[in-house]
């Protein structure tokens, strides 16, 4: 699938997040300083949307049971066995645009423990 | 100084070799569980989710101070009132079989504190032990501003001390489940199936549902209280785990008894409040959906993943999706003087979305209602009694509940004789798990043996005192009767 306008970078501040549904897949855009991050809004550990719950400095925490994760790069902080599932995204004349591939939604990304 | 990932595994793993007591007189059988296994065995026990002690007391504090900001904020009786009639009985409901099992709980986790195999689960377990008492406590807390208003609501803390029959099944399944079972047991009824498999169910669809209805107070509570239940519910995996590599035959047992029973608990307790108790327009799924989603798949995928089977029943369950909740809902409704909260009569727009929801089955039930609706418009409001039951009804003797097995034409009632006794199951599994245990089970005494033994009254009206019900607070119909679309069609 091609990249995907999803908003203006502008209306996405520094040190915020925001959760946005494109055909059906749940997408989180996140951004820390100037650099903007896309994954899959759903928590690895059950599916809840990561954009519910918190972004404190870098870490992303879910609102449901508190599994957290390094903002930059999707990686599980606690528990460590999990990530989050990344999209490419670039900036084209001011827009947040997103890769978003054509796996089911729902697939779920919890490493064996 | 050390960083928190560099110490965290030397504090977790605290085990030593016992050098002037056997391992087995620390750890005996009978209390720490089967099978019986070294220490050398437990030692690879993981939790992936980890917290120190520290992190803990700071997160608790946080949550316990977010908790009391929603409760100064929106959590007074005037607060309450605003709600729908229905949705505040489902709350009655909840905080009734919430509160105190909560506190049942604490005496699990505190038992696998003490004899878990392995330091790290048996700190975990203090940490959920303490996370159970917040959950006893919290309920108690919201509801108990709200006796006031409405004495139903003093059967937050009164129900597991009563001999209401859903009390008596209540304490039947917690009991053995929470108070009695070793930490293997507990780890697998508990951990694993209740609170990985079906506490999402509550926790994040009912409280979907609490925001859909502006209840933000319950929907606080049941988040705070959800954020602590991954933590300590990740002890299942990893025993269980080890109960599959030694005893595959007893792992699976345990996981088909506790799912078995853990779902006749959340049909009933959960299925209520999202099919009938939550007002229409806040409900966002039928009990049916959110089963679906939220147990069925995710649980279908664990035991994939540690290579156990689906339960022997699992068509069975399947079918009881269906049709279970419903059942007992129309029993309880025509015996809704035996509860403590009152029952909403699903009007047409109720019934024709419970037809969209259940379109297999709901035509069995709709009948039930059309008459039930029909002797109101005979009696008129206010006359509850004609809309209900007179004698006292049979109850499963696993259980507990109604027998309401099966659907309204065919009922799953099976009966065995043991000795001089007879027993009635609602289902075929829940006598399969008395007949795998039945020195557990076969002395309690459920409603109806405690009426022939004399120790309860056989009348419906005495009955209910025995029930520790009385005008003010036995369950009625939420409207008495006075619904807009019954006078409506009745012109």
């Amino acid at each position: 699938m091609a990249f995907q306008k999803i908003m203006p970078v502008d209306e996405l501040w520094q040190g915020d997040m925001i959760g946005c549904e494109i055909e059906g897949t749940k997408v989180l855009l996140v951004r820390i300083d100037e650099t903007i991050y896309a994954y899959e809004d759903r928590c690895a550990h059950l599916g809840v949307a990561i954009s519910e719950g918190l972004l404190q400095d870098d870490v992303l925490t879910c609102c449901a049971h508190f599994y957290s994760y390094d903002a930059r790069t999707g990686q599980g902080i606690n528990p460590r066995s999990v990530c989050l599932r990344p999209f490419d995204v670039k900036i084209v004349d001011g827009n947040i645009l997103v890769d978003i591939p054509p796996n089911p939604p729902g697939t779920h990304h919890e490493a064996n423990t | 100084m050390l960083k928190r990932d560099d110490w965290l595994d030397l504090a977790r793993k605290l085990d030593w070799d016992f050098s002037y007591v056997e391992e087995r007189e620390v750890f005996p059988e009978e209390i720490s569980g089967s099978p019986w296994l070294t220490a050398e065995t437990w030692k690879d026990w993981d939790e992936p989710y980890r917290t120190s002690y520290t992190e803990y007391v700071k997160n608790q504090s946080i949550k316990e101070a977010s908790v009391h900001a929603v409760r100064d904020a929106v959590g007074k009786v005037e607060d309450f009132q605003k709600h729908d009639p229905s949705w505040i009985n489902g709350l009655k409901l909840h905080a009734a079989t919430l509160a105190l099992a909560e506190f049942a709980a604490v005496v699990g986790n505190l038992r696998a504190a003490r004899f878990g195999r392995d330091s790290a689960w048996r700190t975990t377990a203090l940490l959920g032990a303490l996370d159970e008492l917040r959950h006893a406590q919290i309920p108690l807390l919201i509801m108990h501003e709200l006796v006031r208003w409405d004495p139903q609501f003093d059967w937050t803390h009164k129900f597991f001390h009563t001999n209401n029959w859903i009390a008596i099944a209540g304490r039947h399944l917690v009991d053995e489940l929470l108070i009695t079972s070793d930490p293997m047991e507990f780890a697998v009824g508990t951990n694993f199936v209740f609170e990985t498999g079906f506490t999402n169910l509550q926790f994040i669809g009912l409280s979907t549902m609490a925001h859909a209805a502006g209840d933000r107070m319950f929907e606080k509570m049941v988040k705070s209280i959800q954020t602590d239940e991954a933590r300590h519910a990740q002890i299942g995996h990893p025993v269980l785990q080890k109960i599959i590599a030694h005893d595959p035959k007893r792992a699976q047992y345990l996981v088909d008894k506790w799912f078995w029973r853990n779902w006749l608990f959340f049909a009933v307790i959960t299925g209520f409040s999202m099919d009938y108790l939550t007002p229409l327009k806040h409900r966002t799924q039928s009990f049916k959906e959110f089963m679906q989603e939220w147990v069925l798949d995710q649980f279908k995928r664990s035991l994939e993943e540690m290579g156990l089977a689906l339960p022997w029943y699992w068509q069975q369950f399947l079918d009881a999706i269906d049709t279970y909740h419903h059942m007992v809902y129309a029993s309880a409704y025509t015996y809704r003087a035996t509860t403590w909260f009152n029952f909403a009569l699903p009007g047409p727009e109720e019934r024709t979305w419970l037809q969209e929801k259940y379109a297999k089955t709901w035509p069995l039930f709709d009948p039930i209602w059309e008459q039930i609706t029909n002797r109101w418009r005979k009696s008129g409001p206010g006359v509850e009694w004609y809309t209900h039951g007179a004698t006292p009804v049979t109850f499963c003797n696993l259980c507990q509940l109604v027998l309401c097995g099966g659907s309204p034409e065919r009922n799953s009632a099976e009966v065995i004789t043991r000795g001089a006794r007879k027993y009635v199951f609602c289902s075929k599994p829940c006598r399969w798990i008395f007949e795998s245990e039945p020195e557990r089970y076969e002395h309690h005494k459920d409603v109806v043996m405690r009426i022939l033994s004399g120790e309860a009254p056989g009348n419906l009206f005495e009955l209910l005192r025995y029930f520790d019900l009385t005008p003010s607070i036995w369950g009625k119909d939420v409207a008495g009767g006075r619904y807009p679309w019954m006078q409506l069609s009745k012109g």
